[in-house]
């Protein structure tokens, strides 16, 4: 469904992605883990049309991505959670939550107000008003609501306290059962190898590793050898 | 001349590349007809002005369209101390006979014109710097109007709408092109002083800034007057080169037209005002040739064609902004461009010796250490109460955790504690002394340092200014605010990206940025809002690690907010649990994570039942 061949990311001359390849199949959930630098957020940034790709491709359902605008990628059906929350702070929770969710019927919108019942508290306020973690889960609820092909998660946990980051996996769980594909971005490897059926370790801007859930458990030196910081 | 913040060979280039410019033109001009080098030197007088523009635009990144003003206040004062008195008893009967009967040269005048309106800018500065960043642009431009207004209508004095005749032409090509190098040197040494670090800190983030002890107007008005001189000497330089003066010469048209040459420059750099002056200036004049039917080097003519110069200058605009936003220079100095500015920069940091790090320990401990206490803090907004007469305290040393459900009130008792947010009622006391009310500046002074969720990175400067920045903010100087922040990064393990861009640094990275600022002031309290978050496993060790060493080096307490119950349990002796604006628990760590109203509001069963698996 989706398809990297080696992509190349560059800011201001310096590259930071080194030809990264990856494929995500229908349905699949896949996470990336690495140390602070690896070109997570970027990568993320790539396939989004948010950062320019210098050299590669990335092709959605056969589609090529390269080239089109962050809008026009979205409108394909893919969907980023980003990290630090980029909400519509002067609009209300409401307002941020029918936004992204034009024609989905009051159904799923209760669905999620269901799970994150702060944001219901919290319908009619200001989203600039809402505290980081809240902020967060409206971002969560945001990207949800859209129904998209592929969800990208860019640490969907950020600033949740524990007991809400089991509610949002709850709901990613869910994603899951319908058949959404997902890339996910985590810090905490531990949990997104637990998630993903797939991960894969990018340090320095290259796959380094990669394996299926049990094989990553089994052998979790693979892993450790590239999670320290590498700058 | 700035050791350690951009190498010896990336700053000379720096400097030496726009004088060379300067000395091109004004050979180039000397070289030409004498209308020629008349226009040149005009261009010269110009590029003064945008190099004035350059030191507050630049560094503050807030648009001033009123600087124009001080160049006609600076051309008019030298004008009228120059004239002989036979002229200005004429064209300016009621001027004072101490200014009308003077006859200064055209140093001394000079000084004086760049004096005077560097009064004048400092008194108009003092409220207008007050406003806020959207508004000076227009309460500037309301400047300008009114300066225009006084010098049209005055007539008695300023010749009125007329203007002056009969000023005297001492202004050559080689005293314009010493002046032009004056200018640049001073933008250049401004943009690389505590106070041009520190005006650049409010630039890439006004909060940010507040935070490490900025105060907004002060470092605003300092550039606003360094920048007002410099136009005024442009003023006094143009005016005795045409030997004419009139209000509308330094008005709209001239507004328009610098600020302009700045931004395709590129405003943040002193080699962008030279480069968008000059290149501005070219275009400008060949347009003016082709409106005027005069043909461009007699290659075409396309007859007359009026406002053909101002429609070019508006594409160029236009065509700039779209396609390179920060300029032809790219916003960056002579010595930080491409590859050249990667070699030169290169290991320019000085090494994180012990004896460094000895002469850089922050700010020592001063006054009685009490603590840092919060009494009955109340807060509301707009309805929803979110603070409820909490208590805490933070004890010189320690480390307190504060955690708590999303929305429990967490970040806006730190909002509190730090002055970015007064509370209702209550009060706030920091060793002894009530503080409530305080600016985050002032607080930040005091010693009391803090973090943010998001990052706010200063990403137009290097990793180890804006780190550096830190310590200047608090009014430390800047060799030993580099040495500082030798220090504090060779602690954070990122001394090795010291000179590339904090902008382009990975999120987690600018995290550990706000802290390497925060210390960087030499705070005695430290409140850190989730400073673990995005970052793994090992890297939140490296930061607990990182921690217990600013605890016990530097006696420094911290206030902890995070999630991560792994790194509150590890660094903290105490922890305090908040829900709805409450204190619902306060205790060891154990004590809280067996708490069963804690586990209810906050860590959640599978959290529990995790922890005693």
């Amino acid at each position: 469904m989706l398809e990297l061949r080696g992509l190349k990311l560059a800011y201001g001359g310096v590259e930071v992605l080194h030809g990264v390849e990856m494929s995500l199949g229908e349905g699949e959930v896949v996470g990336v883990v690495g140390p602070n630098g690896a070109g997570k957020t970027s990568l993320l940034r790539a396939i989004c049309g948010l950062a320019r790709a210098s050299a590669g491709e990335i092709s959605f359902g056969g589609r090529p991505l390269r080239g089109l605008e962050p809008e026009e990628i979205a409108r394909l059906g893919i969907a980023l959670v980003p990290e630090g929350r980029q909400i519509f702070g002067t609009l209300t929770v409401a307002e941020n939550l029918r936004l992204a969710a034009p024609g989905n019927g009051s159904g799923t919108m209760e669905g999620i107000l269901e799970r994150l019942p702060i944001l219901r508290q919290r319908f009619g306020q200001r989203a600039d008003r809402l505290s980081g973690g809240e902020q967060q889960q409206l971002a969560v609820a945001r990207a949800l609501l859209r129904r998209p092909r592929l969800l990208i998660l860019d640490e969907p946990s950020l600033g949740l306290a524990p007991k809400t980051i089991d509610v949002v996996y709850g709901l990613l769980e869910e994603l899951r059962a319908e058949g959404t594909t997902m890339l996910l971005v985590e810090q905490n490897a531990a949990r997104t190898i637990d998630f993903c059926e797939r991960s894969l370790v990018l340090a320095g801007g290259r796959i380094r590793a990669s394996g299926r859930r049990e094989e990553l458990q089994r052998d979790p030196e693979v892993l450790r050898a590239y999670m320290g910081r590498q700058l | 001349m700035s050791r350690g913040l951009r190498s010896p060979a990336s700053a000379a280039a720096s400097l030496l590349v726009p004088l060379v410019l300067v000395a091109l033109t004004a050979a180039l001009g000397a070289s030409g007809t004498p209308a020629f080098e008349d226009t040149v030197t005009l261009i010269l007088c110009n590029l003064v002005i945008v190099l004035g523009l350059q030191v507050f635009i630049g560094n503050s990144g807030v648009y001033s369209f009123g600087q124009l003003g001080f160049a006609a206040g600076g051309a008019y004062v030298a004008a009228l101390l120059t004239m002989p008195a036979i002229f200005t008893v004429l064209q300016t009967p009621e001027l004072p006979k101490l200014i009308a009967d003077a006859q200064l040269g055209p140093l001394l005048s000079t000084l004086l014109a760049a004096a005077a309106t560097g009064v004048l800018a400092a008194v108009v500065g003092w409220p207008l710097m007050r406003t806020s960043t959207l508004a000076i642009p227009i309460s500037t431009f309301a400047f300008l109007i009114v300066v225009f207004n006084v010098l049209a209508n005055w007539d008695k004095v300023t010749g009125g709408s007329s203007g002056l005749v009969s000023i005297p032409t001492t202004t050559g090509i080689g005293s314009a092109a010493l002046w032009s190098g004056v200018a640049v040197v001073v933008a250049l040494a401004f943009k690389r002083s505590a106070a041009g670090y520190r005006l650049q800190a409010t630039r890439e983030d006004e909060v940010a800034a507040r935070s490490i002890g900025i105060g907004l107007m002060r470092e605003r008005l300092l550039a606003f007057t360094i920048s007002a001189m410099l136009c005024a000497i442009g003023g006094a330089l143009a005016v005795h080169q045409s030997g004419t003066l009139s209000p509308k010469t330094f008005y709209f048209a001239a507004s328009v037209t610098t600020i302009t040459m700045l931004v395709v420059g590129g405003a943040r750099s002193v080699l962008g005002a030279v480069v968008g002056t000059l290149a501005v200036a070219t275009v400008n004049e060949l347009l003016r040739n082709l409106e005027e039917g005069a043909g461009v080097l007699g290659l075409f003519s396309i007859g007359e064609t009026p406002g053909l110069a101002a429609i070019g200058l508006g594409l160029i605009l236009l065509v700039t902004m779209v396609a390179l936003p920060e300029g032809l220079s790219g916003g960056r100095e002579a010595g930080e461009i491409g590859a050249l500015g990667r070699r030169l920069g290169r290991g320019s940091l000085p090494s994180s010796t012990t004896a460094a790090a000895e002469r850089a320990r922050p700010l020592p401990a001063s006054g009685p250490a009490a603590g840092l206490r919060a009494e009955g803090v109340s807060l509301a907004f707009s309805g929803l109460q979110v603070l409820r007469g909490l208590k805490l305290e933070l004890a010189p040393g320690e480390a307190l955790g504060l955690i708590g459900p999303n929305g429990a009130g967490k970040t806006t008792l730190v909002n509190v504690l730090s002055g970015f947010q007064s509370p209702d009622s209550g009060s706030v006391l920091l060793d002894g002394v009530e503080v409530t009310g305080w600016s985050p500046e002032r607080l930040a002074r005091a010693g009391l340092g803090r973090t943010f969720q998001a990052a706010l990175p200063f990403a137009g400067l290097t990793v180890v200014e804006s780190v550096a920045v830190g310590a200047m903010g608090v009014g430390v100087g800047r060799r030993r605010a580099v040495e500082i922040a030798a220090d504090v990064l060779g602690r954070l393990r990122l001394g090795d990206q010291a000179q590339s861009p904090a902008g382009l640094q990975p999120p987690g990275n600018q995290r550990l940025l706000g802290i390497a600022r925060a210390l960087a002031t030499g705070p005695r309290y430290l409140l850190l809002d989730e400073p673990a978050a995005g970052l793994n496993d090992e890297e939140c060790g490296e930061l607990v690690a990182i921690l217990r060493g600013v605890i016990e080096d530097f006696g420094c307490a911290i206030l902890l907010i995070e999630h991560d119950m792994n790194v509150v349990m590890d660094l903290c002796s105490r922890v305090q649990v908040l829900d709805d604006g409450e204190t619902v628990a306060v205790g060891t760590p154990e004590e809280v994570q067996a708490d069963p109203a804690v586990v209810e509001a906050y860590l959640g069963s599978s959290y529990a039942a995790g922890a005693h698996a």
